[in-house]
């Protein structure tokens, strides 16, 4: 919302002597954003007013024309300008003369278009920032002399205010100029002027009828019939109040509704009476399928949750939030129905979401407003007709249905309490003062204070006493408190293990792992998951930003897999990871509310990750990333293969992770398949295992095991076997020889060449001899080998190879 | 026989001199010291035939002659064998200007390191750190926080909704805030806790703009804890992330779940206040809102706000870890492209 200065000043004595800027900020640290201060005159001072002397097109460029400007100089100004408006000789419109620079930092110099010399620009309404949007021109008096600076024709000695709108949300006092000058008073400690109303009074020739069938949707509607209306321009003062803050003028009527919105922040809404049926307004609910045309003409539909102005046969307006066209004023209006009431901020607001259609009427009502305004506002548009239209009068009564009550309170606050809150003392005389300031009536007692509430703060805004501690603090300034640390019991604070877990695997991954982690999207991407082949019963969002990414992803591989694609321009080898929640389509996480019986669906922490590289090598990196992580980790892993493996990996080159029994994860070369669908042209290997399944098995001690105390012996044997057999058998049956004595089998090497027998390969392995209690003798050491020997030929048919 | 030593002393000396190798100087030591036929060992031996004053005096002269010598041989052998790694040293010559042979490191994610950071400065000031289901119920993510359905602050949170049956609500948390509740709920007061963690916008994507990314949510709770212990926290925070003061101004800030509610904002860092197109010219940066916990949201907490009080904050994860790094694209932290992740 924009705030203009000279706006304020009209409500306010003394803002004079207050530095603009300053006031700015001010407003910033005790009440609402100001994102910009803007000087109107600020960059204007190149913008003259200029006389078209003759037009002519351009020889080479349709779209453009030539004018010879009489800007008051001794020449005329040769000027290339586009036909944005009609242009036509003998105008004067504000030029802007080269060189200067123009609101937003638009240059203009003198330089030739398409070969014809330009010496300045026409200027827009919007470029010189006079209006935000559309296109429109100033077109001056014709008495105007040629080069008088435009900022002294236009009176351009405002500075407007932007104020960021959400800081407003909970400020529905706030949201016009009346507001927004009680809030400077108090911060300045200067004085309100009184609201100026004059006396009204009415004939009773029409009987203006309301009648309001829930009062709770519309606590007061007041409603005022006028005759005499003429249809016209508004007066210079109030194009000019409104256009500062970037509000077009349209026709008196419409501009009085208007700036009385701005200024109390009331929206008023003005019916043409001959089209009210019986001169009876009705509030009711909507019928279900009831339709409307409002007056951006657009069909409305409506449901009976919604609320609208209507006579005895139709509805004439959607209330709070715009009229219908079927009761619209126009130039033949001589009679108007100046509606100013109060509608339930709910109402409007489900109704303006569910149709999309939000106005500067319905941003203010669903915000709660002071049903008190309604009857101010009332009776200032009354007088501002009568001021700009002397042929009008009043014919009706101000109506006026009601059924309203704000709770003022009043708060009790003892001055212990405020001190507790605030954490330091404010002396009480400047308690009541600022709190008074501010509109609030208060009662001081030796124990603390009895504050009533205005009714314009009353609809939601200040219920509670820490409300009244917030006025007390933002205007008393909050760099003005002394910050202080606070003293508590010194406590022991428990740890959180799962995230020191996965804090501990991320170091490992990427320290000795030689892996880059990755943030992905929780999202995944329906078409990704049908290239994979993924069989889609994922959680599924209701809005999706694009159609495509509306699955919540169960898994952390298919992004990943998109990460290895989108890395393969740039890098041959890599290994990714990622650790994140996954959602399951269950209902079993944690409760949805405390002591409901409903469970929001599971969200577990994976890990997961991505290995792309050379093959053969890639699967068994990736194995060995993990086998040191969980060696690093302290957690003892075992594998299986299962038949039942996700849908990217191999079917025959998959381990399922086993830990105490319980299968947490896997690691698997990617499914040739789906490489193949993915375009990943080189091996991958991906691995993904859940963490809240093995946290528990995460213990930060590890035991310490003694030194040996005898040598151990080491031997080395190379074997040939049918290439079918597993290292895992090998290794066993190793192992059984002696479970005491060897220590440890390590494989070092396998190999095929064309000296070994086809189908069959070399396996050469070196087994660790050792005793916790003796030092072994070679003879013995020699006798176990040879038995190792004679099992590997029973087991898996092994020749030694010479 | 006197002479006759010191005659084989100064031999022995002028050899030891002359010797300019290991080898030779191995030589001369067996020549006059070696266990068989060592010119000085003989000469020892045969003391015992002697007798008397004689046999005192020249065995005292022969041993110090012996010490003399086997000193002298091995101050040469020290100077022979540096002069021997001297010259090895002159033909070992390597490029040393050639690059390392680095070690491949993985990298952790920019929005890690600094998420690990802030955990290590709350956890150093007596926080928990928690976290909470990111699929959050409605009543969680805006009941429980005093903000109820149609309330005008819904809509500064543009949500993302999951498909359901009608009536039972299901989002992506908008903010980390439900943690608040769950943990008053879980744990009680008085709490000091922090939560990191990912949350969710309905919004276009673009270079300050991601529906997916990161806030940590601050809670503190106990007896008298009031606004001028807030600042204070927050600005001992600011310190542990700058590593330095930082100026930092309050202002007033609407958030349903506290009251009286705060922006806190940072002088800024880049133009260091001066106004720059980080900061919109204004010199500050919005970084922190916070405020004191609402009673309403005491009570949803299950804490009696007679007894306590306590503030919360929100501090914009994703947005720091752009200000620490200058990453002027927040799509790059998602991005999983190594080009980016390598340099972390």
């Amino acid at each position: 919302m924009n705030i203009s200065l000279n706006w304020l000043k009209q409500h306010i004595d003394g803002l004079d002597k207050i530095d603009p800027n300053e006031l700015g900020l001010k407003l910033t640290m005790a009440t609402v954003e100001v994102e910009e201060v803007r000087m109107q005159a600020e960059s204007l001072d190149g913008v003259v007013v200029g006389e078209i002397l003759e037009i002519k097109k351009h020889p080479d460029a349709d779209k453009l024309s030539i004018a010879q400007v009489d800007v008051g100089e001794e020449k005329p100004r040769q000027i290339v300008f586009g036909q944005m408006v009609e242009m036509k000789s003998g105008k004067k419109v504000p030029v802007a003369l080269a060189p200067t620079v123009l609101p937003g930092n638009l240059e203009i110099k003198q330089a030739k278009l398409r070969g014809e010399l330009s010496q300045g620009m026409l200027c827009l309404d919007q470029e010189l920032g006079l209006a935000q949007e559309g296109v429109s021109i100033q077109f001056f008096e014709q008495q105007t002399k040629n080069g008088t600076p435009v900022v002294q024709v236009l009176n351009l000695d405002d500075v407007i205010y932007e104020v960021e709108n959400k800081s407003l949300t909970n400020r529905p006092d706030l949201w016009g100029h009346y507001g927004m000058a009680r809030e400077v008073v108090a911060i300045y400690d200067l004085k309100l002027k009184d609201y100026k109303l004059e006396k009204i009074k009415p004939q009773k020739l029409v009987d203006l009828k309301v009648s309001v069938e829930d009062s709770e949707l519309c606590p007061r509607y007041l409603g005022v019939a006028i005759k005499g209306i003429k249809i016209t321009e508004s007066p210079d003062w109030l194009k000019q109040r409104l256009e500062a803050i970037g509000q077009k003028s349209i026709n008196n009527i419409v501009d009085i509704t208007n700036y009385i919105m701005y200024d109390l922040g009331q929206p008023l809404h003005a019916f043409s009476a001959d089209k009210i049926k019986n001169d009876k307004i009705i509030v009711r609910r909507a019928v279900d399928g009831e339709k409307l045309i409002t007056l951006d003409e657009e069909q409305r539909i409506l449901t009976e949750d919604d609320l609208v102005i209507a006579d005895s046969d139709k509805a004439v307006a959607l209330a709070g939030i715009m009229g219908n066209v079927n009761s619209e004023i126009d130039d033949k209006t001589e009679v108007i129905i100046i509606e100013s009431a109060n509608f339930d901020a709910t109402t409007i607001r489900k109704t303006s979401e569910r149709l999309g259609l939000r106005s500067e009427a319905s941003m203010r009502f669903e915000k709660s407003l002071d049903p008190n305004m309604a009857e101010l506002a009332i009776k200032k548009a009354v007088n501002l007709i009568l001021e700009l239209i002397p042929a009008a009068e009043v014919v009706s009564e101000i109506v006026d249905a009601k059924d309203f009550k704000l709770d003022q309170g009043p708060l009790e606050l003892t001055w212990d309490f405020i001190d507790r809150i605030i954490g330091q003392s404010i002396e009480p005389k400047k308690v009541i003062k600022i709190l008074t300031g501010l509109g609030f009536d208060v009662k001081n007692k030796t124990q603390g204070i009895k504050v009533k509430i205005p009714t314009w703060r009353a609809t939601k805004d200040v219920s509670i006493k820490e409300d009244i501690i917030e006025e007390i603090t933002r205007i008393f300034g909050y760099d003005n408190l002394k910050p202080k640390m606070p003293a508590v019991n010194l406590e022991y604070q428990e740890e959180n293990k799962l995230r020191n877990f996965e804090r501990k695997i991320k170091d490992i991954l990427s320290l000795s792992g030689a892996s880059n982690e990755v943030y992905n999207s929780s999202f995944v991407s329906k078409k990704l998951l049908q290239k994979i082949g993924q069989t889609i019963d994922h959680l599924e969002l209701e809005n999706p930003w694009n159609e495509d990414e509306c699955l919540m992803r169960k898994s952390l591989v298919p992004n990943l897999l998109q990460n290895v694609v989108d890395n393969t321009r740039f890098y041959d080898q890599f290994s990714l990871f990622e650790i994140g929640k996954v959602f399951i389509n269950d209902q079993q996480g944690e409760l949805v509310k405390k002591d409901s019986e409903e469970h929001l669906p599971s969200q577990l922490l994976f890990g997961a990750g991505a290995v792309h590289g050379q093959d053969p090598e890639v699967f068994y990196q990736t194995k060995g990333l993990l086998e040191t992580l969980f060696a690093k980790l302290n957690i003892r892993i075992s594998y299986k293969e299962s038949c039942e493996v996700p849908v990217w990996c191999h079917p025959r080159q998959t381990l399922m992770i086993f830990i105490d029994k319980k299968e947490v994860g896997y690691v698997a070369t990617l499914h040739p398949a789906v490489a193949k669908n993915l375009e990943i042209d080189k091996n991958t290997a991906v691995w993904e295992f859940n963490l809240n399944k093995i946290v528990d098995q995460y213990l930060q001690v590890k035991k310490f095991v003694p030194l040996p105390k005898f040598p151990a012996v080491e031997l080395d044997l190379s074997i040939i076997v049918a290439e079918e057999k597993q290292w895992k058998d090998i290794r066993g049956i190793v192992k059984t020889v002696d479970q005491r004595l060897i220590q440890r089998v390590q494989l070092l090497d396998v190999f095929k060449n064309d000296k070994i027998e086809v189908g069959k390969k070399s396996v050469t392995f070196r087994i660790t001899y050792q005793a916790n209690d003796c030092t072994l003798e070679m003879a013995d050491v020699n006798k176990l080998q040879e038995k190792v020997v004679e099992q590997l030929k029973n087991g898996v048919g092994a020749e030694i190879r010479s | 026989m006197k002479e006759k030593l010191e005659q084989l002393k100064d031999k022995a000396i002028s050899a030891i001199k002359e010797a300019d190798s290991l080898g030779l100087l191995e030589k001369v030591e067996l020549q006059y010291f070696g266990r068989k036929g060592g010119i000085l060992n003989s000469i020892l031996k045969a003391l015992k035939d002697l007798s008397g004053e004689d046999k005192k005096e020249i065995g005292q002269l022969a041993n110090k002659i012996k010490f003399d010598l086997l000193n002298l041989i091995e101050e040469k052998r020290k100077e022979l064998s540096s002069k021997k790694i001297d010259q090895a040293l002159e033909k070992d010559d390597i490029d040393i200007t050639m690059p390392g042979k680095k070690k491949e490191l993985g990298s952790l994610n920019p929005n890690t390191i600094v998420q690990n950071e802030l955990e290590d400065i709350f956890r150093s000031l007596g926080f928990m750190i928690l976290d909470g289901p990111e699929l959050e119920s409605d009543y969680y993510n805006f009941e429980a926080l005093n903000i109820p359905e149609h309330h005008p602050a819904r809509d500064m949170q543009d949500t993302f909704y999951i498909k359901g049956k009608e009536g039972s609500k299901r989002l992506l948390r908008t903010h980390t805030s439900p943690v608040q509740i769950r943990a008053m709920q879980k744990y009680g007061a008085p709490i000091r806790a922090v939560a990191p963690g990912r949350v969710f916008r309905y919004e276009a994507l673009d270079a300050s703009h991601e529906n997916n990314f990161y806030q940590l949510e601050g809670l503190m709770i106990d007896k008298d804890i009031s606004i001028v212990n807030l600042i204070a926290v927050m600005k001992t925070l600011l310190k542990g992330i700058f590593k330095k003061d930082v100026k930092v101004r309050l202002r007033p800030g609407y958030f349903p779940f506290v009251e009286p509610g705060f922006e806190l904002d940072i002088h800024c860092l880049i133009c260091n206040g001066k106004g720059c197109s980080v900061c919109k010219q204004t010199g500050w940066l919005e970084l922190l809102p916070c405020g004191m916990v609402h009673p309403n949201v005491l009570r949803a907490g299950n804490i009696d706000p007679e007894k306590y009080s306590g503030f919360a904050f929100g501090l914009g994860l994703t947005r720091l870890v752009m200000m620490r790094y200058g990453i002027n694209d927040i799509r790059l932290i998602n991005s999983g492209d190594l080009r980016f992740l390598k340099q972390f």
